[in-house]
């Protein structure tokens, strides 16, 4: 391969305009570079990037609680309904069968085929689990306005019902992904990247949560 | 790229909360009246604020809620393509200028977009739910005692503009990104410093969540905090300058193709500079006392946001519609529509300066007194420029519409650039973009200058081994 | 010395033949960026014209457009526009434009469709189910 090739009539208009005096970056000859063939799954990429933004959100959340609180002398301490300890566990505990069966999925892609069975048995109890702590949640609701406190009544029963409601709502996301790894692993297209994406973002909903009791137990 | 699904996804949320935005037209008594700041408690109290300020501002919440969450999308996609999804050969520093201002503008996009939404949601909420998250107690409308109490209007403020000066950056750096592609490609040689350009825009992209306060000088925020904001502002000027003068002092010594793409990508330039040398008497609070909210306000961003980047996006279309339809874009009309555009919008934008230094304020659509009265004059300058200018743009839709059409057929790379996208088998690309090899990339993007078999300059795609002056030296 | 090019062949998916797919809920990243292009136009085109409204009143107070009331019959009595009608305008010109315009134009519409140039599909180098096995 020519290193100098004279190059067949180049137009004047475009000749010679320099090349930046050679300054500005490490010219190219013609070699790849030690590019690592490996990159992260864009799968596990992407879930990361979702939780950030669904941080930012949260955080939106949080500084306007801690400015409204402050704002007028309308703060009127409420006590958590006890269930929400209760959807705690459960959600503790759907993230912990969650990786059991997350793992027992890994193994099962691995070399030695196992039964499709286990792993899935452990992504329904998940689902299970899930979908009762969003039951929960409602009844949390129920009892509030029991006691008289709906959205409107003061701001820490707004700040409450819209905290609650907006981490449903992504729990909410987080079972439909689950519906789709489960469907996916029964008809034996799942990857595991996929799997490890709907994991973390599970988990991640367990730390929102875990972040948001303690916000709502503290200021609200 | 890797979640197509979610990509088309966030084209028609974009597309629902445009229909949404429009919709408050037809709706109760029209569009929301708050500006598209929509500060409390105006934009809280609901219709008692005026016509529009019940159902319209509800519609402008769920769709500016639904765009957020469309570009988040979009963000996503853009970030996890940059990190994992790169060809063989191409590593970050091989990319493009526009594809590096695209990346830091989705980066942006997450953490911007993703706090205007639940403001947004707060918004919809003290309208449709009755809380008081943004409209304090004791407020007197009409003489009528709003029933909302305790909330705070500042909070408004400091939500949506914690997005939305990032916000104008989002709006303004692709721009950046793509005038800097366009004119390496047309100067045939690359940046005096394609890192430090990097870099800079980086540092717009990170200084930028520090500045938002500057829109609140007056707001009545603690005036501590004003000085805080201003220091970050003025701070903010030097990766700008730095960029601008990357670009005119690569521009020194070269020679100039002036197809219409760059004639967009100069006049880019120049009303950036023009509009942003505004910004710094803007960003002191003592200056900013008396141009807040004046019409010094509107040319400021009008030029260094509105203009700037309608001539980026300009220079785009004239640069890349080849590519996307086959065809040729009309270089006579190209040039017409530039320079009849880039006088008018100084015609119309340049008076405004002067209408903010002597007192006219902004968002008054009439004037009364013996002081603005004596304005009225240069405002009907200003609309004759602006309904000039506006014709004007008739010849580029007639232009764009045309040569989709009936354009000369393009060659594969009209404009002798070396990056990917000139390189796909045919043009229009086919449906998978590179056909049935994937591309590999050899150089770096802007190897111009150079001799090579194709003439000044290597695509990033050959393996061609090059000489340049580097290697003399 | 270089490397020979890996002629990698991509697992890649059929083009789409019904209409639908191929020009409406397309999967195609140029498409979609097409698909924005004209989005942003449609609402650059509709916002100018409401700078038009505004700066036909800001120069002229009192000007009787025509059809204006066509647009907001409480607006424009007469054709004349209110001063609550020129918010209302000044508004919605700013959203669209800062919104729909200069966000969707040069981010959304040119970066789906030449970001995607920068890049390849990831290769899969084998048949989908050695794809599960490895992620």
């Amino acid at each position: 391969m020519a290193t100098t090739i004279q190059p067949p009539g180049i137009e004047e208009r475009r000749a010679g305009s320099g090349n930046g005096g050679g300054r500005n970056f490490t010219p190219t000859h013609g070699r790849l570079p030690a590019v690592k063939d490996y990159s992260p799954p864009p799968a596990s990429t992407g879930i990361w990037v979702l939780l950030f933004s669904i941080s930012m959100t949260f955080l939106a959340l949080t500084s306007a609680l801690i400015v409204r609180q402050g704002a007028a002398l309308d703060w009127q301490h409420l006590t958590l309904p006890r269930i929400l300890y209760f959807n705690t566990v459960v959600l503790l505990a759907s993230s912990i069968t969650l990786e059991v069966g997350r793992r027992k999925a890994a193994a099962y892609l691995g070399p030695v085929a196992k039964s499709v069975l286990q792993p899935a048995r452990w992504l329904y109890i998940t689902l299970v689990l899930g979908m009762l702590f969003v039951a929960g949640q409602y009844i949390a609701w129920l009892q509030l306005r029991a006691q008289g406190l709906y959205l409107a009544t003061n701001p820490n029963s707004s700040f409450f019902y819209l905290l609650t409601a907006m981490h449903a709502l992504h729990v909410f996301g987080g079972l439909g992904g689950l519906v789709r790894v489960i469907r996916k692993l029964n008809r034996s297209v799942l990857r595991k990247t996929t799997l490890d994406a709907t994991a973390r973002y599970w988990h991640f909903m367990d730390v929102l949560w875990i972040y948001l009791l303690w916000l709502l137990w503290t200021r609200i | 790229m890797p979640f197509p699904h979610i990509n088309m996804s966030s084209f028609w949320v974009t597309f629902a909360a445009f229909l949404a935005l429009v919709a408050s037209f037809f709706v109760g008594d029209g569009p929301t009246l708050g500006g598209w700041t929509q500060y409390a408690p105006l934009s809280a109290v609901g219709s008692v604020g005026g016509p529009g300020e019940g159902t319209g501002v509800v519609l402008w919440a769920v769709s500016i809620g639904l765009f957020c969450v469309g570009q988040l999308l979009g963000s996503l996609n853009f970030i996890t393509t940059t990190l994992d999804m790169r060809t063989r050969g191409m590593s970050l520093w091989r990319l493009p200028l526009s594809s590096w201002a695209w990346f830091i503008t989705s980066c942006m996009g997450l953490t911007a977009f993703a706090v205007l939404m639940p403001a947004c949601i707060l918004l919809i909420l003290d309208h449709v739910a009755g809380t008081s998250f943004f409209v304090p107690s004791n407020l007197v409308i009409n003489d009528q005692l709003q029933p909302h109490s305790g909330g705070s209007t500042l909070l408004w403020q400091h939500l949506f503009w914690f997005f939305g000066h990032p916000e104008v950056y989002i709006a303004i750096i692709p721009g950046m990104g793509i005038v800097s592609h366009v004119l390496i490609t047309n100067m045939r040689k690359p940046m005096l410093s394609h890192r430090v350009l990097i870099y800079s825009m980086g540092a717009l992209a990170v200084l930028s969540y520090m500045v938002y306060g500057h829109h609140m000088f007056v707001s009545g925020m603690n005036p501590i905090s004003s000085l805080a904001f201003s220091f970050p502002t003025l701070i903010i000027t030097i990766p700008s300058t730095i960029v601008v003068l990357i670009w005119l002092g690569s521009l020194y010594g070269a020679k100039l193709q002036l197809n219409s793409a760059c004639l967009f990508a100069l006049g880019f330039i120049s009303m950036f500079i023009t509009g942003g040398v505004s910004g710094f008497f803007l960003a002191q609070p003592s200056v900013d006392i008396m141009l807040h909210a004046t019409y010094f306000v509107v040319g400021h961003f009008h030029m260094v946001m509105g203009v700037a980047a309608m001539f980026g996006i300009f220079a785009g279309t004239y640069f890349w519609f080849p590519k996307m339809f086959g065809r040729m874009m009309n270089e006579t009309l190209g040039k017409l529509h530039f320079w009849l555009t880039f006088v008018g919008t100084y015609a119309i934008f340049m008076p405004f300066h002067y209408l903010g230094l002597a007192g006219n304020v902004r968002r008054y659509q009439a004037f009364v007194n013996d002081y603005t009265q004596r304005l009225i004059p240069v405002h009907q300058f200003i609309t004759i420029a602006a309904l000039f200018t506006g014709a004007v743009q008739l010849i580029f839709l007639y232009n764009l519409f045309h040569s989709r059409f009936w354009g000369t057929p393009a060659p594969d790379n009209p404009w002798e650039g070396t990056s990917l996208e000139w390189s796909t088998p045919t043009t229009p690309p086919p449906h998978n973009n590179f056909g049935d090899t994937l591309p590999v990339v050899y150089h770096d993007p802007y190897q111009y200058g150079v001799e090579s078999s194709t003439g000044d300059y290597v695509m990033q795609t050959s393996p061609e081994q090059v000489k340049t002056a580097h290697d003399e030296a | 010395m270089h490397d020979t090019p890996a002629h990698a062949h991509v697992a890649h998916h059929a083009p789409p033949t019904s209409f639908i797919r191929k020009y409406v809920f397309s999967l195609d990243h140029k498409v979609i960026g097409k698909q924005y292009y004209g989005l942003a136009l449609v609402a650059v085109v509709f916002g100018m014209f409401l700078s038009w409204l505004m700066r036909l009143h800001l120069g002229w107070t009192n000007l009787a457009i025509p059809g204006l009331h066509l647009l907001s019959e409480n607006g424009a009595p007469g054709n004349i526009m209110t001063p609550e009608f020129y918010l209302q305008l000044m508004t919605m010109h700013a959203t669209l434009m800062v919104f729909f315009v200069l966000t969707t134009a040069p981010f959304a519409a040119f970066g789906n469709y030449f970001f995607r140039f920068r890049w390849a599909p990831k290769i899969c180098p084998s048949p989908i189910s050695t794809c599960l096995r490895s992620g």
